[in-house]
């Protein structure tokens, strides 16, 4: 008796073993342990399809990729507040997603979490990301940094942390590439996969 | 002997178009049809050949389009596309086609100067939708 009650319970942890890995397959950032996010990191990310090798080709950037937001936790889920053009998605400029639909396109995992070293701006960037968002903030198709008053991708933590965290990273480029994300000076790269 | 070339002639005529009718022969067209649209910034044909969402992300590049953008693309001359190699799955509902893609026009999305470019591969998706292959494009 008591050995078909231990093989009915080997049975069902069994199930919940293959239920767990089965539901685990499909989160896209199973090669990232999600333990080392943090509020106010940013994530970058190259999509699979045509307008990610397009973005990915126009930036001729040394990394590759196409597009990033702003890590935050919310009732215990990951989620993304980022900025896209309405033909991308279905709200304008910034929006939240959860962490596994901002992955769900990943070219080959290619991503990469990035954290500001600087005292207390994950806090900033975090309430900031969260008062954009409020604001709506349209998507910015000028792609200039110039005007705040709507973003493109990267233009949104670029924003945030120019005006909000006295951080301001220039490069020679007309457009800032995602590799400013790398530089060790502002930067600790907490997951990169690619 | 002349009703036998004529017949030969039917033959070959027929097994062509056969050809061009398998499922392989379909997608490959299509994909061809659609990157040749793009490359050429024949922006609302490309939709034709897309799906409803894919269609939505060629309205992203038109709207980044610029009048110098169509400049550079009439200096440029023909862009030339082959097939390198394509898939059906075995349930004839998904497909994809690979490209090599010469002498195209890089689209610039992020507000800079669109350049011609020597070579590059693409790989296309494509679905069928009530009997006909679409393109799937992804983000």
């Amino acid at each position: 008796m008591v050995g078909r009650s231990a093989q009915i319970a080997l049975l069902i942890i069994n199930l919940g073993v293959c239920l767990l890995t089965l539901s685990c397959s499909h989160a896209p950032f199973s090669d990232i342990d999600v333990r080392l996010l943090h509020d106010g990191d940013i994530i970058l990310r190259k999509g699979n399809g045509l307008i990610s090798n397009f973005i990915v080709a126009s930036l001729k950037d040394s990394l590759p990729y196409s597009h990033c937001g702003i890590l935050l936790k919310e009732n215990k889920e990951w989620k993304v507040i980022h900025s896209l053009a309405r033909e991308l998605s279905e709200t304008d400029g910034v929006q939240e997603c959860s962490l596994n639909d901002f992955l769900e396109d990943c070219d080959d995992s290619c991503i990469m979490v990035a954290r500001c070293k600087k005292n207390k701006a994950d806090s900033i960037i975090t309430w900031f990301a969260r008062y954009y968002l409020k604001e709506k903030v349209p998507f910015d198709y000028q792609f200039s940094l110039a005007d705040s008053s709507a973003f493109f991708c990267s233009e949104l933590p670029l924003h945030i942390l120019k005006y909000h965290c006295n951080i301001t990273l220039s490069t020679k480029e007309k457009l800032t590439p995602f590799s400013i994300f790398t530089d060790t000076t502002y930067f600790r790269i907490i997951a990169r996969e690619h | 002997m002349k009703n036998v070339n004529r017949f030969f002639l039917v033959f070959i005529v027929s097994l062509i178009v056969a050809c061009s009718h398998t499922p392989l022969g379909e997608v490959e067209k299509t994909a061809v049809d659609f990157s040749k649209a793009i490359y050429t910034l024949k922006l609302d044909e490309a939709k034709k050949y897309c799906t409803p969402n894919g269609a939505k992300l060629i309205e992203f590049i038109a709207s980044n389009v610029k009048e110098e953008d169509i400049d550079v693309l009439k200096d440029a001359g023909d862009v030339k596309i082959s097939v390198i190699g394509s898939t059906v799955d075995s349930g004839d509902s998904t497909a994809t086609v690979n490209l090599r893609i010469s002498n195209y026009l890089q689209i610039n999305l992020m507000g800079g100067k669109s350049t011609i470019e020597k070579e590059k591969e693409e790989k296309v998706d494509l679905v069928k939708v009530s009997d006909k292959w679409l393109v799937d494009l992804h983000k």
